[in-house]
């Protein structure tokens, strides 16, 4: 099911001459990755937002979509303007664990095992297409993920700092998928789709360079230092009493009402409310709105709520998260 | 303003499945055609909003206007009356939903369905109606609550809890209402040429009729006894007297009211109190022989005790009785002539039979004796007689020898008239059931019953029950005993070995003789009693309405300060109060804010809608927004300033 996101909310910018002028420079370059972000991905700048949201909120991010719509460039072009460390990992069908995880190997000459690390040691891990892993590869690789660490040969190792996935998925309905259950996809901090691009967005796109070529040339727009202080200051922003009763709201009409299957957990309130905090900083303000948990819940809870289908009623199927806004008064 | 938006899908569904519910208990009694026509407003209307469809025109709403009306007239033969003028009202109303066009049109098609269910009332005033007549207001309640929501649809819940609550709220006032408004004497609705068949006993008796009354199972009197009860072969409830051969069966001598009781008590008299359900009839039942006589209510010389008006609602009386007496020992011979006369072409071998015992057993005494030990013989006492034909009881007493009370009244009667001696036929009912719950006696229609009395020289006139002969466990156990199951009661019997289902009963029974006795006998005397407890003995419609009216400010006070107290308890703080004023400012101008909109969002709106009203909104909305979920150092410095900005906002 695709989440559309909320048009892009620019708010009046009225709290941005409270920064400090070190803050000043990690907000430019953000939104310098944003800006230049939309250069390559064109016509999906809230999309992008939503991802770097996520990514400042320390999440792991879940893009799903038909093939073709740049899932992987987006991913790629991310990592690359935030200067992290990534590896991309395939997901097959015949992916192991050890694959992502590492091997041991004898050594002849010291005549022990050796360590080879594999491609989850890194601070950004891309992985593509992870519904097409059998369950095994997938859980080494969630189990990493809520961890912030591997374990293997007994061994249990830390994961570099920051360290966050960014997976892409086909919809799983399509041929030769195994879809994530529950457990797992709760994992995500955040579900986005990207969609087809519109006319002018594909026009230039058919028109313009080859992106390849372009994620290639991608150089760094921040430092790993600048985004973990910004991951830092989204803890920081102002949530006050009122918002709390907002989220606290949301989350229990889930859990009462008739409409979903299972109500939404803790960890998704503390998502939704991370998620808010990232975007309420993306808007450069210090304090958070109900526009902002509005805006980041579609992204937020919407793998995480499956809606009863109502037998008979022939209307559209409504997006859970847009019903769960839309029955929530503002208290 | 006129508002047709209000007539949404919901809004039509609810109001048209709450006329359906206040309207349900009518159909039983309406023409088959004017029930039809009311679904088919009802759907009509329905596809109406369902379809966004026009309304019909006035020429047609007119000419079906006018088929009713003419409907009506063929009918009923009266376009003024009880029956006519609620099924008028009801087809009427249905028709009205067709020409709603707007909320005002709905309005008073809600306003209309309340009168309607106050109309349910004028045919029951049971339990079951009353709390089913509660139902039908709280669905228009509900209903009226959806075409009062401006910008949202009520879901289910939205209707029926507020409506429940508003129920709720009018307790008191009912109450007050209840016990206050003054009471007239006899129902309002009493208008002596509507008088609907019920079911009872009649004025004239054929064979079949009361057999036909022992297939129900319906009250026809509850009776509380002083004392003990007495036998039950002592429970004979006098009624109707029959006293005119005539055709096939038997009916009313138009008799005079007696001015003084002439009757010699053989046993103590029995004291008790009647309560009975509504007939349209105006005989009154007691044991027989009654020693005294209620209010406005009068004895024939026959024996029959009369009320002076039919009984058409709920009326309770006491009274004593002597179950053992001598009546009429010296009656005249020409007031006895009248009781000898038959009609002597029709029954002709029943006549020459009477005649020839006559002969046969000269003591009239004797051949009483000897025509029961005949019944007793050759008869069988059944609820389903064969049909009877021309000479009935020359088929019955030479053919058939089956039969009812009826029958064994009927052809005993006419016997000893052949036979020369005076007999007349008595209607009623005969026994009934203890309820253990309540201790009282309840007489069903199934206990119906007719027995004849013959007069014999210095005896007076003799009950002689000649069902007793056939049947003597009809007398001495009742109806069930004799024919196996009739009434509810019976009927679970079977099924009820623990006896839970009894006792259920039972106790329905008891609560529905109290119910009659404290609400819908609650009537001008009982409202003068309660005066008289409070001191005040004659009671004047004055005093009463004052009374009222203190009432209602009592009631109306005292739930306005619950109200208040709850009120004062959920209240809103200062900054949302503030914030509603200022939302309901712009919502005065047609701008209102969604309950899910934030505040920023809505301040968008402001600036596309009404950019007039921006800069100030701003202002109050920043405020408001740094009073909510900005940080500060000084929470109540934050949100003074917004309260100040929003109480101070005016919009353009």
């Amino acid at each position: 099911m695709a989440v559309m996101l909320a048009e892009n909310k620019n708010y009046p910018q009225t709290d941005a001459p409270n920064l400090t002028l070190g803050e000043r420079d990690a907000h430019a370059a953000i939104r310098d990755v944003i800006s230049r972000a939309g250069e390559i991905i064109l016509g999906k700048d809230a999309q992008i937002r939503m991802a770097i949201a996520c990514i400042l909120a320390r999440g792991h991010l879940l893009i799903e979509d038909v093939p073709g719509v740049g899932k992987t460039t987006l991913s790629h072009v991310i990592a690359s303007l935030l200067g992290l460390k990534y590896q991309r990992i395939q997901f097959t069908s015949d992916l192991l664990p050890a694959d992502i995880v590492g091997v041991s190997i004898f050594d002849r000459d010291s005549s022990t095992f050796r360590f080879h690390s594999g491609p989850i040691f890194s601070q950004v891990i891309l992985a593509d297409e992870i519904n097409r892993a059998s369950p095994k590869a997938q859980s080494a690789l969630l189990e990493a993920m809520e961890e912030h660490q591997v374990t293997a040969d007994g061994k249990t190792m830390s994961l570099p700092e920051p360290f966050f996935v960014i997976a892409t998925q086909n919809p799983s309905h399509q041929i030769g998928t195994f879809p994530l259950p529950e457990s797992q996809l709760d994992r995500f901090l955040m579900r986005i789709s990207l969609g087809y691009p519109d006319q002018s967005a594909e026009r230039a796109l058919l028109k313009g360079e080859d992106r390849r070529e372009m994620v290639a040339r991608v150089k760094p727009a921040m430092s790993v230092a600048q985004l973990v202080a910004l991951q830092k200051e989204v803890t920081e922003i102002h949530v006050s009493d009122a918002l709390v009763d907002y989220v606290q709201a949301l989350v229990t009409h889930t859990r009462d009402s008739s409409h979903f299957e299972m109500g939404l957990s803790p960890r998704a309130g503390l998502a939704l409310l991370r998620a808010a905090q990232a975007w309420a900083m993306l808007s450069g303000r210090k304090l958070v709105l109900p526009e902002d948990v509005q805006t980041v819940a579609p992204a937020v809870v919407g793998h995480r709520l499956r809606a009863i289908s109502n037998k008979g009623s022939t209307s559209k199927s409504i997006d859970p998260a847009q019903d769960l806004i839309q029955s929530v008064p503002i208290p | 303003m006129i508002n047709s938006s209000a007539l949404t899908l919901a809004n039509v569904t609810w109001l048209v499945a709450a006329m359906g519910f206040v309207i349900a208990p009518h159909v039983q009694r309406l023409p088959w055609w004017a029930s039809a026509v009311c679904l088919a407003a009802g759907a009509w209307r329905w596809w109406i909003a369902r379809n966004g469809l026009r309304t019909p025109g006035w020429l047609i709403m007119g000419g079906i206007a006018f088929a009713i009306t003419a409907g009506a007239f063929v009918e009923y033969r009266k376009l003024f009356g009880r029956e006519v003028g609620v099924m008028l009202l009801i087809v009427m109303l249905c028709l009205k939903l067709l020409e709603m066009r707007m909320k005002r049109d709905a309005m008073v098609v809600i306003f209309l369905g309340f009168f309607l269910a106050l109309t349910n009332f004028l045919y029951s005033q049971t339990i079951l109606m009353g709390a089913y007549m509660l139902v039908c207001v709280w669905l228009l309640i509900a209903t009226l609550i959806g075409f009062n929501r401006i910008n949202s649809e009520p879901t289910i819940r939205d209707r029926l809890a507020p409506a429940g609550w508003l129920l709720l709220q009018s307790i008191p006032m009912m109450i007050v209402f209840f016990f206050l408004f003054p009471r007239i004497s006899g129902p309002l609705w009493s208008i002596p040429q509507d008088g609907q068949a019920r079911t009872g006993l009649s004025d004239s008796m054929s064979p079949g009729d009361i057999s036909k009354l022992s297939q129900s199972d319906a009250v026809a009197f509850r009776v509380e006894f002083e004392g003990a009860v007495p036998n039950s072969t002592d429970l004979y409830w006098r009624g109707p007297v029959l006293g005119m051969q005539s055709g096939r069966g038997w009916r009313m001598y138009d008799s005079l009211p007696v001015s003084q009781f002439k009757y010699t008590a053989l046993s103590p008299e029995v004291k008790y109190r009647v309560t009975m359900q509504p007939h349209n009839k105006t005989w009154l039942f007691a044991l027989d022989i009654p020693s005294s006589l209620p209010p406005n209510s009068f004895l024939l010389t026959d024996y029959q005790m009369r009320a002076s008006e039919p009984v058409n609602s709920l009326k309770a009386y006491s009274i004593g009785s002597h179950v053992n007496y001598r009546i009429d020992a010296d009656g005249s011979p020409t007031e006895l002539q009248k009781y000898l006369n038959f009609n002597s072409r029709i029954n002709p071998r029943t006549i020459a039979f009477g005649k020839e015992m006559r002969e046969k057993y000269p003591d009239p005494k004797v051949l009483i004796e000897e025509l029961m030990k005949m019944y007793n013989r050759e008869f069988t006492y059944t609820l389903e007689p064969p049909p009877l034909g021309d000479n009935p009881m020359d088929e019955f007493l030479f053919g058939t020898k089956l039969g009812f009370c009826e029958h064994y009244a009927g052809s005993f009667a006419l016997i000893m008239r052949a036979a020369g001696v005076p007999a007349r036929v008595v209607t009623g009912y005969q026994g009934g059931e203890v309820n253990p719950v309540s201790r009282m006696l309840v007489v069903r229609q199934a206990e119906a019953h007719a027995w004849t009395e013959v007069w014999l020289p210095d005896l007076g006139w003799l009950r002689v029950d000649p069902t007793f002969a056939v049947s003597p466990l009809r007398i001495n156990r009742g109806m069930s005993a004799a024919l196996g199951p009739v009434g509810v009661f019976d009927n679970m019997v079977e099924a009820d070995k623990l006896g839970i289902l009894r006792s259920l009963a039972y106790t329905w029974d008891a609560v529905n003789s109290e119910w009659n006795r404290w609400v819908v006998g609650f009537n001008q005397d009982r409202q003068r009693g309660m005066f008289e407890g409070f001191g005040i003995p004659d009671v004047d419609w004055r005093t009463m309405a004052m009374w009222l009216i203190g009432g209602v400010f009592v009631a109306g006070g005292g739930v306005g300060l619950v109200l208040l107290a709850l009120a004062y308890r959920n209240r809103k703080s200062p900054v949302d109060a503030a914030f509603e004023r200022f939302c309901a400012q712009l919502a005065r101008q047609g701008l209102i804010r969604a309950k899910t909109e934030g505040p920023v969002d809505f301040l968008k709106r402001i600036e596309r809608e009404r950019p007039q009203d921006y800069a100030e909104a701003k202002k109050v909305i920043d405020a408001y927004v740094a009073a909510r979920y900005a940080p500060t150092a000084s929470e109540a410095s934050s949100q003074r300033r917004f309260i100040q900005l929003a109480r101070r906002f005016r919009s353009a």
